[in-house]
This record gives structure tokens, sequence and C-alpha cells, in this order.
């Protein structure tokens, strides 16, 4: 498809400018209905991320907890703080989250 | 009548598909290292992408036939996402992280392949994954700062008092990290295939449900396509922000 290096330089460069003309002109017919498509699932995609980062805090957190109630033998102490040390921890990721994604969409929409 | 089919004959084994089995066995006492199913299909997909790959490069002419120019989004597009959410210093880890995404991505969209098997649908290879990315990220970031790394837990900015406390939760969070990772692929892959199956078996049950369940698997099947792509990247992508964490610290 391409000519080879050398004299025909010239026209393969006219060549790749007609094309990136082209490629610009279809990108834009296409993003529209494409964009808003994709959005739908991105949300459902972030609002399963979220639950999923608060939910594995809390039982890390809780892990952790259950492991200090085990060396020491203080069965309730250490879950109950260390779980409650773990649903914060999955605040703080969901809202590190929750901050990227503004930021994304503050990006992506023009 | 139908109705009465429904109750009789709905046999619905979505787990069914995820079975692992074992062509021969190499028992090792401690684990049977025999070839299964899903090596197989993790080699179909290595060996899909190196021919995918191969074939698209060996032409390489300047205006790319179309599996070049496919090859080349790939690739520029994992690249500007590395560059942009990790910044220029992570390109040198552009090929782990270029290796992950088409794995994943040749994994994902191979299950989509009627008969075939998900790869990515078992927690034992999304696991491995993410532990290998958290590893070798924790690692870089040693390499790169030393001990200076643990600043990256102990919030500076924080009061004095709460310091401990908020040390603790970085550190639960940290530790979370390859959990909800590898997490979000597997259970999205496992998910979306499961659904499928049920589906699929409403339309064994009834005659009467067996064009509302075709349309239901085929706008189905274009939603797992779209999860299968997106999965890949979203893996990819959160590799390249806690690539971002070790190398920048904040």
């Amino acid at each position: 498809m391409a000519a080879p290096d050398g004299k025909a330089g010239e026209t393969d460069r006219k060549s790749l400018d007609e094309l990136g003309a082209r490629i610009d002109a279809a990108r834009q017919q296409l993003d529209g209905p494409k964009r808003e498509q994709t959005t739908k699932y991105k949300t459902l995609n972030r609002a399963w991320q979220m639950v999923v980062e608060l939910v594995v805090s809390v039982v890390v957190g809780g892990c952790i907890g259950y492991a200090l109630d085990w060396a020491f033998g203080t069965l309730p102490l250490f879950l109950v703080i260390f779980g409650g040390f773990g649903f914060a921890a999955g605040i703080k990721t969901i809202l590190a989250t929750a901050r990227g994604f503004i930021d994304e969409d503050d990006t992506a929409s023009p | 009548m139908a109705k009465e089919a429904v109750e009789g004959e709905l046999n619905i084994d979505p787990m069914h598909q995820f079975d692992i089995k074992y062509f021969f066995d190499i028992d090792l006492g401690i684990a049977n290292i025999g070839f299964t199913n899903s090596a197989l299909f993790a080699f179909i997909a290595v060996a899909a992408i190196v021919v995918f790959l191969w074939s698209a490069v060996s032409g390489h002419s300047l205006v790319p036939s179309r599996m070049q120019s496919v090859a080349e989004s790939i690739y520029e597009f994992v690249r500007n996402m590395v560059r942009d959410t990790a910044g220029d210093e992570a390109l040198k880890y552009f090929p782990y992280i270029f290796t992950v995404f088409i794995f994943i991505l040749a994994c994902n969209l191979i299950g989509m392949i009627p008969y075939s098997f998900t790869v990515t649908s078992h927690f034992a290879v999304t696991v491995f994954l993410a532990l290998s990315v958290f590893i070798s990220v924790t690692v870089i970031g040693f390499l790169k700062h030393g001990m200076h790394f643990f600043s990256f837990f102990w919030p500076a900015q924080a009061p004095a008092a709460l310091r401990p406390v908020l040390c603790i939760i970085e550190v639960i969070s940290y530790l979370a990290r390859p959990i909800s990772h590898s997490i979000r692929l597997g259970a999205n892959m496992m998910a979306g295939h499961a659904v499928l199956k049920v589906i699929g078996a409403f339309a064994g049950a009834s005659a009467l449900l067996v064009v509302p369940s075709v349309l239901g698997i085929v706008g189905l099947t274009a939603l797992e396509v779209l999860v299968a792509v997106l999965q890949a990247y979203v893996f990819t992508i959160l590799t390249c922000v806690y690539l971002n964490d070790a190398l920048n610290l904040h």
C-alpha cells in the first residue's frame, strides 16, 4: 500500500496529511453518540468500583484486627477497632476515587 | 402449558462453565501442576497476541494496513495512558504494563467466544496479576525512595494527634489495593458470563421465552464485549495509578 521511501516521500507526506484530515472528520462524526453510550456503563462501573473498595477495606481491617486478637487473646477488641479503621480507609479510598472521576470528567469534556 | 414447562425443565447451572478440567496430572504432592483448560486458554491467548502483533508489524509500512493500525492504536493508547497517569518516568515500565493490558484484553475477548474458557474469570489468575503489580510497585517504590517510601503512609499535614490513626488507615487502604484490584476484574468477568448462562437457560425452559432470551443474550453479549475491554482498561489504569503513587509519593 505504501510507496517506498526516496523520491516518493513527497507523495507519502501528502497522502498522510489527507488521511489525517479524513480521520479527524470521521472521528468528529462518531464522537457524539459513542461517548454518550460509554458514559452509561462507565457510571455503572464506577459505582461498582466504589462498593468493592469500601467492602474490601473493611475486610482487610477486620483481618488485621482478628490477627492481633489471635496474637494477644483479646478477641473482640482489635477486631472492632480495626474494622472501624478499615471503614475509615474505605471512605478515604472512595473519596480519592471520586476525586479522580471528577478530574477525569473535567478533562474529558471540552 | 408453557408455564408448566418452566417449572419442570428450568435447569440452570451457570457456574459449570468455570469448572477447571485437567487434561493430564502432574502431582507434586503439594500441588497438581497438570495442564488444565485454564492453562490451555491462557496459552491460546498468548499465541493469539503473538500472531496478531507479529503479523501486524511484519509489513511495517508508513501508511499502516488495517492490522498494523489496530496494533499501533493499542500501543499508543497504552503508552499515552502510562504517560498521562504516571508521568514520563513511568515509561520505562511501559513494556510490563502493555503486557498486562494485552494479556487481560486477549483473555477477556477469547472468553467471549462460545464454548471457550475465560481465564480472567478465576480469582487465582486475577489475584496473581494484581499481586504481581502490587509487589513490583512496592519494590519500585522502595528502590526509588529507600526508607523514605514509608512517608507515603505518614500524613505529615494532619494534626499530630491524628497521625498514628491516619497512618494505620493508610496502611489498610494500601493493603486493600491488590484485593479490590483483582476482585474487580474477576468478579466482572465471572458475573457477566454467569448472567449470559442464566438467560440462555431460560430459552431452553420454554418455547415462549426463546425469542426474548435470545434477544437478551445478543444485547448482553454486546455489553460483555464492552465490559471485557473496559475491565482490561480499568485494570491497566489502576496499575498506572499505583505506579504513580510509588514513583511520586502523592
